[in-house]
């Protein structure tokens, strides 16, 4: 019984780590914004800016 | 220009491993405001973006025309074809694109980041900027 609740607390917590991660992640449109550094790089930063 | 600066360290510091993508969303009840994003675009159209970009910030709060227009000019660019960029808001539909994308991802405030799709409202400082990529990058090894 004690197992039973063991598996259950862990699959509640890797399908709500799953939930949060997926949900933290945006997909931001690249388009033809202007951009540097290579397509294929690990890392994409989309900044929102105003100069003033 | 304290963020532009943090920005560049870091876009440097992680040149072969990041992709940096602006996206201008001037305030845009302030005219001279929107016009430094249409002269930063208008650059953009002679290749010379990045170096306007940067010239808005070492140059930050003179946007009037007459100071862009010195802008393009220190940048060598065609003064009559930047000229008539701004006069017709040649980039206007890119800033009304860039607005909806704002609303749609609940971007509220500038400057506003998204870093592998996960968002971050606000300045970052040097430290915060480079302990997220690292996080990333140790994922993407994964």
């Amino acid at each position: 019984m004690k197992r039973r609740g063991v598996i259950f607390v862990v699959a509640f917590l890797l399908v709500s780590c799953a939930s949060i991660t997926s949900q933290k992640r945006a997909s931001v449109p690249i388009d033809d914004s202007p951009q540097q550094g290579p397509a294929s790089a690990p890392i994409t930063v989309v900044e929102f800016l105003d100069y003033t | 220009m304290a963020v532009s600066s943090t920005v560049k360290k870091i876009t440097n510091e992680y040149s072969d491993k990041l992709r940096l993508v602006i996206k201008e969303v001037p305030y845009a009840p302030r005219q001279y405001s929107v016009n430094a994003a249409l002269a930063a675009l208008a650059a953009g159209d002679q290749g010379k973006y990045w170096e306007m970009h940067d010239l808005l910030f070492e140059r930050w709060q003179q946007f009037g025309e007459e100071s862009l227009m010195i802008n393009a000019r220190d940048l060598g660019l065609d003064l009559e074809r930047f000229n008539k960029s701004m006069n017709n808001k040649k980039h206007a539909e890119d800033l009304e694109r860039n607005y909806r994308q704002a609303e749609a991802l609940h971007v509220f405030v500038t400057p506003t980041f998204f870093i592998n799709g996960k968002k971050f409202d606000g300045e970052l400082t040097y430290g915060e900027f480079k302990k997220i990529i690292e996080e990333e990058l140790s994922h993407a090894k994964q």
